[in-house]
């Protein structure tokens, strides 16, 4: 993207110190993700794996979504989701069903729309890592510094939903939220996966 | 006789003084705190004609809450009007020492707390004449512990707007450009210091005129306030008359001594330091990074946190999608809270210890058809902490140890949760 630092513009949290309580997000995660959960696992019959795996994951973001409102994150989050929605509800009158192929052929399953691009990202950030990182190991030199984080900055950006439309300012505060977030969702997330063993 | 009360008084205010040197000298790192320190023994009796009445400190105390600086009339050595006179004691004083903005500067929050020798000798000991200079900020929230904010140097704006106007013109010099931010709290409350403990938002900075002294540009981290409405106020000047509004948009910054007066420099490094200042907080959340103090391996150590926190996501919405469920939910809703808000001590327990020794909770352990999953099984750590009386145990005091853990896995590799 050309001048991505001119057309960031602040996204703005609506509550800028906005703290997610543990007990508030795992509990409306758990109130959005377990009904959802037992729809799709009454209509699983029909379906392929991997759709069910890419209507999961939706679901699962769907319920980050909601537990967690009022983050630019958040609600960059929801567009990509609905946007995603919306480019594979048309194609047939369930969810997802054939489009994931085509999507991500190469990719296994695993990968969601979302995530779909985290190892070439990685990868990027390594080899500019890599060759930042000799940079300042040779000369030491501010620039380099400062480019060594700039690119680490990038990656974050691409990590974090929204990204790419916030300052590096705010979005190391989104990081803050996104952060602790992530890991209640991962809480959620195992205690579910393991009582359904 | 004037010249006994008053070593009398100083030496009664001495020791509170002393003390609140401590406090200050820990809260401001400048120089001519110790200077003035080294002073303090000095000043009083001598050069100071307003004290040779006072025997006691809290007349100055009451002054410095409530006074605006720039004010010109010379205080009289009365007590009482030291605590009414409208304007700044020394001002007069002033013209006899020397370089007295940075003094003020330092001394002033300290002011209240009854550090008045300190000032005083500084006073002496400075020799330029920068009366106007004073125009800054008298009035502080002395709600505050003494010394502990210079920021407490703040944010009144019928204050800011009277020194800004008096003080300033021979000390606005020339490039130091401020951006100013007033405290949206700007609640103009005279605290004593025996009010209690009405602590503002730690680094504030100050629109001073001097450049000379070293103190730190602090950047008012007060983000809301200048997320609300942030103009980059590259405004080197006193602002607006009313000072209701813009008080909420402006960022006080100070040049530190050396660096580029630019506003668009200052107003990079405002930013940096928000970042900074965000990054430590990071450092919380992110496990492991406490001892980290370099941003380039922070923001390492936050990628790849964050990448497995999403894979782990992605891992388990897997895994979720392809196990049969149980879906009694409903009593475990209730449940889950306790549980997960125990879990999360040891989620992050967990995941540090579990990337250095990736235990093989693997094939066996799932149900159903997960061809892809060993490839991405072995990235992150099993985080075997489905256990219920397993979690407990560890969290009330016994540590985490992975490896009990795993022994205590059921058959399928999977801890069975008891409920």
């Amino acid at each position: 993207m050309e001048g991505q630092a001119a057309k960031r513009r602040r996204v703005y949290s609506i509550e800028p110190k906005k703290v997610v309580e543990e007990a508030v997000f795992t509990r409306n995660y758990m109130n959005y993700l377990v009904p959802a959960l037992m729809k799709i696992k009454a209509g699983k019959r029909s379906s392929h794996c991997c759709e069910i795996q890419n209507v999961v994951k939706h679901e699962v973001d769907m319920a980050m979504v909601f537990s967690a409102q009022g983050f630019a994150w958040s609600n960059a989050l929801k567009a990509n989701l609905q946007r995603y929605q919306n480019e594979h509800s048309s194609s047939s009158g369930g969810p997802i069903i054939t489009s994931n192929n085509n999507n991500n052929p190469s990719n296994s399953s695993s990968k969601s729309i979302k995530y779909v691009n985290k190892d070439i990202k990685g990868e990027e950030y390594e080899d500019g890592f890599i060759n930042n990182n000799n940079n300042n190991n040779n000369n030491n030199n501010n620039n380099n510094n400062n480019n060594n984080n700039n690119s680490k900055l990038r990656c974050l950006r691409r990590l974090i939903p929204g990204g790419e439309d916030m300052c590096n300012e705010q979005m190391v505060e989104e990081l803050e939220s996104y952060i602790s977030c992530l890991k209640m969702q991962v809480n959620v997330l195992q205690y579910l996966a393991d009582k359904n063993c | 006789m004037g010249g006994h009360e008053n070593a009398m008084g100083f030496h009664h205010g001495n020791e509170s003084i002393l003390t609140n040197n401590v406090n200050v000298s820990e809260m401001d790192m400048s120089s001519s705190m110790s200077l003035a320190r080294s002073s303090s023994d000095v000043v009083v009796p001598n050069s100071n004609p307003f004290l040779a009445s006072s025997s006691s400190w809290d007349p100055i105390v009451s002054l410095s809450q409530s006074q605006t600086f720039g004010g010109s009339s010379m205080v009289t050595t009365h007590n009482s009007d030291f605590g009414n006179s409208s304007s700044y004691p020394f001002v007069q004083y002033m013209s006899d020492s020397t370089n007295l903005e940075g003094i003020m500067v330092h001394k002033i929050p300290s002011f209240g707390s009854g550090n008045f020798s300190e000032i005083v000798g500084s006073f002496c000991q400075e020799g330029s004449s920068d009366i106007p200079n004073m125009g800054f900020r008298p009035s502080y929230n002395h709600g505050n512990d003494a010394g502990t904010e210079r920021a407490t140097m703040n944010e009144q704006s019928q204050v800011e707007d009277s020194i800004t106007e008096d003080g300033a013109p021979g000390t606005a010099p020339s490039g130091n450009r401020r951006k100013r931010m007033l405290d949206h709290d700007s609640s103009f409350s005279p605290n004593k210091n025996a009010g209690g403990d009405e602590l503002k938002d730690s680094p504030r900075t100050i629109s001073d005129g001097a450049k000379e002294h070293e103190k730190k540009a602090k950047v008012e981290q007060n983000v809301s306030a200048d997320l609300r409405g942030k103009q980059p106020a590259k405004q080197s000047k006193e602002n607006s008359p009313s000072g209701e509004a813009p008080k909420e948009n402006f960022i006080h910054v100070r040049a530190r001594r050396g660096q580029a007066t630019n506003s668009h420099s200052l107003a990079e490094r405002v930013r940096r330091e928000k970042i900074s200042e965000r990054m430590r907080l990071l450092q919380e959340l992110v496990p492991g990074c406490n001892k980290i103090t370099g941003k380039a391996v922070m923001l390492d150590e936050i990628i790849n946190y964050v990448q497995s926190l999403q894979q782990q996501v992605e891992f388990l919405s897997m895994k979720l999608a392809t196990v049969n469920p149980e879906l009694n939910f409903d009593v475990e809703r209730i449940l889950s809270k306790e549980i997960l808000q125990s879990r999360l001590g040891h989620g992050i327990v967990g995941y540090g210890v579990g990337m250095n020794s990736p235990h093989p909770f693997s094939n066996g352990s799932f149900q159903g058809n997960m061809a892809g999953m060993p490839s991405t099984s072995t990235q992150f750590p099993p985080l075997p902490q489905g256990v219920l009386d397993h979690e407990f145990q560890s969290l009330y005091g016994m540590g985490y140890d992975p490896n009990t853990a795993l022994d205590n896995l059921g058959p399928n590799g999977r801890l069975k949760t008891e409920l």
